[in-house]
């Protein structure tokens, strides 16, 4: 029973990363027997996981072990790796965090409607858009109050083009009416040609 | 077959219609290039997306010509040359000579002033699908 309270002290201190190499030896070598007391059965798993799966499941556990190796340390400290790999994921998320919130903040806030605008002065290309953007501004501006200003230009054309037509319309109709009260038909013809002589000049 | 000549005639027509858009105004679009690479033009180029779909909308390209009625002559010929292409056109007198205003080419247009000193600007606005 002592060597069992023993054991139980040992796995406490196991559980809160205080074992020296050598407890956790001893305790690997328990748990390795068959001899196992009821009450310890559920720390089997643990340890056998530890002696055997953790190194195949995991590649950096194996390069750890080759390390402790080399230095004639060898050790499964799961607690160390359990750390080393709390560490990894915490900074893994910290990153993922970072690089999430730089993304949706260039998708909407760094947006700029001006975006690859320059200007070339004096042989200089300038492409700063905090210099050149009232720059930028008076130029759209006024472009486009000069396409405005054509656009003006072609619809007033336009209007006179109607305004015109309509008018020739309306003097060639009151033509065709007089020419209808003419009864004499040699009349009505010789008068119809010179309109039409004069119509076309 | 006959599916595939059909395809094959809308492509022609469609790569035709694309093609003729650009060299519509190849000469005026030849002299822009110029003074795109010449250190003594000053240019703006203002470009205009879609805040919603960020895609590029239009062009605004305004150059200014100073002391070079050469160029200023260069440019005014080539808007001459293009003009029989041009689906709207306005010319002005000044001094007894028609100089080119305003042409239209469809989505692109040219604006041109020339000022009493000689010096002179052009400004295309540019809304091809870019």
């Amino acid at each position: 029973m002592d060597k069992y309270k023993e054991i139980e002290a040992l796995l406490e201190r196991f559980f809160d990363g205080q074992t020296s190499n050598e407890d956790e030896q001893q305790l690997y070598a328990f748990f390795s027997r068959k001899d196992i007391p009821e009450e310890l059965e559920k720390y089997k798993a643990v340890f056998d996981y530890f002696e055997s799966g953790l190194s195949e499941d995991l590649g950096e556990v194996e390069i750890i072990t080759e390390f402790d190796d080399d230095t004639n340390d060898r050790s499964h400290r799961p607690v160390k790796i359990k750390r080393i790999l709390a560490v990894i994921t915490g900074i893994a998320a910290t990153l993922l965090v970072l690089v999430s919130i730089h993304l949706f903040n260039s998708d909407t806030d760094d947006f700029d409607p001006y975006e690859g605008s320059y200007i070339i002065q004096n042989g200089v290309r300038v492409t700063n858009m905090e210099e050149i953007r009232p720059q930028l501004e008076d130029v759209e501006k006024a472009v486009l109050e000069q396409q405005l200003e054509a656009e003006q230009i072609l619809e007033k054309a336009r209007q006179l083009s109607e305004t015109g037509s309509s008018k020739e319309q309306e003097i060639e109709r009151q033509h065709y009416s007089f020419l209808n009260d003419i009864q004499d038909e040699t009349v009505r013809k010789n008068i119809e040609d010179n309109l039409k002589t004069e119509h076309n000049n | 077959m006959k599916m595939k000549s059909i395809v094959l005639s809308m492509l022609l027509l469609l790569i035709g219609s694309i093609c003729a858009e650009v060299s519509a105004q190849e000469n005026i679009e030849a002299v822009i290039r110029k003074c795109e690479s010449m250190e003594s033009v000053n240019m703006t180029v203002v470009r205009n997306r879609d805040p919603n779909t960020k895609k590029l909308q239009q062009t605004i390209t305004s150059i200014s010509i100073k002391n070079n009625p050469v160029l200023v002559n260069e440019i005014i010929a080539a808007l001459k040359k293009d003009e029989p292409n041009a689906t709207q056109a306005i010319d002005k007198k000044r001094n007894g000579k028609v100089v080119p205003q305003y042409y239209s080419f469809g989505s692109v247009s040219y604006s041109f002033s020339l000022k009493e000193d000689g010096n002179a600007s052009i400004s295309v606005i540019d809304s091809r699908s870019q």
